[in-house]
């Protein structure tokens, strides 16, 4: 589902939608419960590649490319506006 | 200390006050628009009513009885002849307007719609989770969709718009709305239809926009002050209440006589206008209120807005006690985290002690020796003040001393002078970083000024053509904790912005040690003694390098500094003195590679690249793997030694460090000669049109870039053949080499030439009609005519050469003046938007709200401030270890 064009362009880092099961594993560890997530807008681009599967209270994880990490894991929560 | 909370704010309600309020929190009612009688008492009902609190002593405020001081005022009132638009909300007036049918007042929605907005605020009210922005968006929504409809769903009638003339103007197809029917519209709309406009009825309603009454603020929020000649002088606020009340008794009077339409309308609007202003003296559209002289007036707005205004100056902005300011001066025998403090600075700043078995002989010893000094001359702290046990402050004087000597116990507190060792916090502005606000230690000291290292400037960025800086004392056992374990200077040598030192040897003692330890500098028994005398060196002098020199055993500057070093230390590195044109091989036979074995420096000079702040590799290394403290020690040590071997040698340049042997000059004129020659024929080639353009350029743009790479390129080569004669025996030289000031590009512009001026980075083209100055033939693109400047400093410009010089220098000035401006304006915004943000314990970084920022501190959760340049590990360092067989 995530081999959309938009992924090409590496610039764009990749978003993943999770599952709630994922978001259980995922967060747990990192101490942080849904509410504390930052924000992506349902109308965002990066969303719309999904699919439009995305609605809001999911949470998308970004792999993105950091200048001091290299890889590193971002989590969003989707919100409507 | 600790004091019991008497209530606990839950919630807090923002709204409009009604006319209803304002007279019941009016204390009494205003109409005289006069404020004292011949005698100087209040006028009863005048805007210094004695109701309205009280701001001379003596008198009591006729509402509450108390006196001045005591009494904070009370509000009063004036009830306005005619109603008058409150210019702040007209905006919100004209939308209501818009969004409400005049006839029926009922919002242009349809029944469905008003439901479906009122249950979503509801929702966000019931939830507690709306906020005023959530809730504002939905009404705005609202009001958006009311303000489209042509015709309203409740009456059928169509709607007509109304526009605004900013500030309080409103018009109905260009018809003038009086407020008085502003307010009667405002007044139609239905309680029912309220909330989904944004109002609750049961606190606010939208025709409180219109005001009927103003209230009038109590007398000591705008005292009037009594000037020397006995003059009274009105605060602003008075004198604007005074304009509102001539001007509303004489509505009243002309409206009540029958006066012209035209006349009464006049006045009225010459209330709105006075009345806008009192609010707001900048609102847009309307002349400023002005005094007498010329002055704008200070209204309610300008109190409270802007950087003097009452938020930012007095609640964010706070004044301190136990604080001292003064010009700051160098001392290198100092440490760089101590601070020297003038004897008559410290005998205002005070720490308080709390008196205990343990030191209560010593306070009555300095209480005695502050009264009767057993030694003039030695500094001796006293004390201010005694606080005793019930709480009573007692100032030590010379009558009572001897008596409060003897009584001192246990259980007092003594406001004790400042003393050596004392912490402090030590400060310059603009504290653009945490290295502006450091903690010092204190050593008191004769003069009038702040004594600080040398090696401290560059995070404070001080220098001393009349800097000042601040202290503080921290009061508190806490304080002083927190100060020593987080602030101290020595906690602060490598920098949390790029992983290295900023505090390390600057200009003199970077040509010290660099004086010390080049080439083969050797000293003789007696100057490396007095050299390492410095230091407080202790132990057998090292195997000296030459024992067999003339005249006795002598040792090498690198010798010397290695003293300082640790012994485990290994190190290879370029110098600032390194040639980068030449090779490594080179550069290695010429000794401008230092290398540092087993704390031992054999090779290579000690200079910018190994000790200065930002650079000093050595310093780096020291602070990285040793610890602050051992840092501390190493600059402190370094400070002095580059003293002693700057007093060695001595250091001196002036203007013939610049001199250059004749032939050289020919050579260096003959070079610009052939460049002015070689541009010449690029301009004619132009100019027959027979210049062949660049890719992606116009003939202009390749004949420009081509010219300035052809000047560009002579003033390196001045600056070489200048260079080729200014070898290491020229002290400005040794200055720009070894990285303590100057670069060689400055002295190739006082040797040889200063070369192409520059604005906006192009060569210099305004000024006259086709021409820079009057001197050049109109069209001239030749190089003297478009700012190339072939003199030196110092053989001096001429006029064309001057004016072009300007020119550019100007450009340089304004840049740096608009830089600072706005990089300080940058630095406020981003403070503002990051400060509460802070790294948990789990390594997340979170605000208050404890959303999550970063799900790892900087990403890759490493401490800057403990990283080499950025990086958590040091591999070159790492393989160096392994290579020598170190674990």
């Amino acid at each position: 589902m995530n081999d959309n064009v938009l992924w090409l362009n590496k610039l764009v880092p990749k978003h993943i939608l999770l599952d709630d099961a994922e978001v259980e594993t995922k967060l747990k560890p990192l101490n942080v419960i849904r509410e504390q997530l930052p924000k992506i807008l349902l109308k965002d681009p990066a969303l719309k590649a999904l699919d439009n599967e995305a609605k809001p209270g999911d949470v998308v994880e970004i792999h993105r490319v950091s200048e001091s990490a290299g890889a590193n894991l971002a989590y969003r929560v989707v919100v409507e506006e | 200390m600790r004091e019991m909370i008497p209530k606990r704010i839950g919630k807090i309600d923002f709204a409009l006050m009604g006319p209803k309020e304002v007279r019941k929190l009016s204390a009494t009612k205003v109409i005289t628009a006069d404020t004292y009688d011949d005698d100087g008492f209040p006028i009863p009902m005048g805007l210094m009513d004695l109701h309205m609190g009280v701001i001379e002593p003596g008198l009591r405020c006729k509402t509450s009885g108390r006196k001045m001081d005591e009494d904070p005022g009370h509000f009063g009132h004036i009830d306005l002849a005619m109603p008058v638009i409150h210019a702040g909300y007209s905006k919100t007036v004209k939308d209501l307007m818009n969004a409400t049918h005049p006839s029926s007042g009922r919002i242009m929605l349809t029944q469905d719609r008003i439901d479906h907005y009122n249950k979503q605020i509801q929702a966000l009210i019931d939830s507690d989770a709306g906020t005023t922005v959530t809730i504002g968006g939905i009404t705005r929504r609202a009001i958006r969709e009311a303000a489209k409809a042509k015709t309203c769903p409740h009456c059928g009638e169509p709607k007509i718009k109304v526009m605004l003339d900013k500030p309080t103007t409103f018009r109905e197809e260009g018809r003038k709305l009086t407020p008085k029917e502003v307010r009667s519209r405002l007044e139609k709309i239905p309680d029912s239809d309220l909330l989904c406009l944004g109002f609750n009825p049961k606190i606010t309603r939208p025709e409180y926009m219109v005001l009927t009454v103003l209230s009038v603020p109590p007398v000591p929020m705008r005292p009037s002050i009594t000037l020397e000649s006995g003059e009274r002088s009105e605060d602003d606020l008075t004198h604007k209440l005074v304009d509102v009340l001539r001007i509303n008794q004489r509505l009243r009077e002309n409206r009540d006589a029958g006066a012209p339409q035209l006349i009464v309308e006049d006045l009225w609007e010459l209330l709105q206008y006075h009345i806008t202003t009192y609010f707001d003296n900048q609102t847009a559209g309307i002349p400023t209120a002005r005094h007498r002289s010329g002055r704008p007036l200070k209204t309610i707005v300008q109190r409270l807005k802007g950087k003097e205004g009452r938020f930012r100056s007095n609640l964010s902005g706070k004044r301190v006690n136990f604080s001292a300011r003064t010009v700051i001066t160098p001392d290198p025998y100092l440490s760089i985290n101590q601070v020297g403090v003038p004897e008559l600075a410290a005998r205002e700043l005070t720490v308080p002690v709390r008196i205990n078995i343990h030191n209560l002989s010593f306070m009555r010893n300095i209480i005695k020796e502050n009264f009767m000094p057993s030694d003039p001359d030695t500094y001796i702290p006293g004390i201010n003040y005694m606080i005793r046990p019930d709480g009573r402050r007692v100032k030590l004087t010379e009558d009572n001393w001897e008596f409060n000597h003897d009584r001192l116990e246990p259980g007092f507190v003594v406001e004790r002078h400042l003393m050596d060792g004392d912490v402090v916090l030590f400060n310059r502005q603009p504290s653009l970083h945490r290295m502006s606000m450091m903690a010092h230690e204190v050593r008191i000291m004769k003069g009038k000024t702040f004594r600080i290292n040398l090696c401290v400037c560059p995070p404070y960025n001080a220098d001393f053509d009349g800097d000042e800086m601040n202290l503080h004392v921290v009061q508190s056992e806490e304080a002083r904790a927190e100060a020593r374990i987080l602030m101290r200077v020595q906690e602060h040598i490598r920098s949390p912005r790029f992983g290295g030192v900023v505090i390390g040897a600057i200009h003199d003692h970077i040509t010290g040690m660099f004086l010390l330890t080049y080439g083969d500098a050797s000293y003789d028994i007696d100057q490396t003694v007095r050299i390492l005398s410095r230091v407080d060196f202790k132990g057998d002098l090292p195997k000296p390098d030459y024992p067999k020199a003339e005249g006795g055993p002598r040792w090498s500057g690198r010798q010397i500094f290695s003293v300082l070093l640790p012994d485990d230390m290994n190190l290879k590195y370029n110098s600032s003195v390194y040639f980068a044109d030449r090779s490594v091989q080179e550069n290695e036979d010429l000794g401008m590679i230092v290398e540092i074995v087993n704390g031992n420096m054999i090779k290579g000079p000690v200079d910018g690249n190994s000790i200065s702040a930002f650079k000093g590799i050595i310093l780096e290394e020291i602070s990285r793997l040793k610890g602050a403290n051992a840092a501390k020690e190493f600059i402190d040590k370094v400070t002095r030694l580059a003293v002693g071997g700057l007093m060695e040698t001595g250091c001196t340049t002036g203007i013939d460090d610049a001199d250059v042997p004749e032939d050289a000059l020919a050579q260096i004129f003959a070079a610009q000669k052939k460049t002015v020659k070689n541009v010449d024929k690029l301009v004619n080639t132009y100019n027959a049109g027979k210049l062949q353009p660049r890719p992606g350029r116009s003939a202009e743009e390749t004949l420009e870039v081509e010219i300035m790479s052809l000047l560009g390129q002579v003033r390196d080569t001045s600056g070489e053949i200048a260079g080729w004669h200014l070898g290491m025996d020229n002290f400005a030289v040794i200055m720009a080499r070894s990285g303590a000031r100057g670069s060689m590009l400055n002295l190739s512009q006082m040797a040889g030439s200063i070369g192409q001026q520059a604005v906006r980075g192009e060569r210099i083209s305004r000024g006259y009609e086709q021409r820079t100055l009057s001197h050049f033939n109109k069209g001239d693109l030749g190089a003297d005519a478009k700012g190339f400047v072939r003199s030196s400093y110092k053989r001096g410009l001429n006029p064309t050469e001057y004016f072009f010089h300007s020119m550019g220098g100007r450009e340089g000035l304004v840049d740096t003046a608009v830089r600072t401006s706005r990089s300080g304006y940058m630095q406020r915004r981003l403070v503002n938007a990051l400060e509460d943000l802070r790294v948990k314990y789990d390594g997340t970084v979170r605000n208050t709200a404890n959303t999550v920022v970063q799900f790892k501190y900087g990403e890759d959760s490493i401490d800057p401030t403990r990283s080499k340049f950025g990086s958590a590990i040091d591999i070159d360092g790492l393989i160096g270890k392994l290579k020598r067989g170190e674990k």
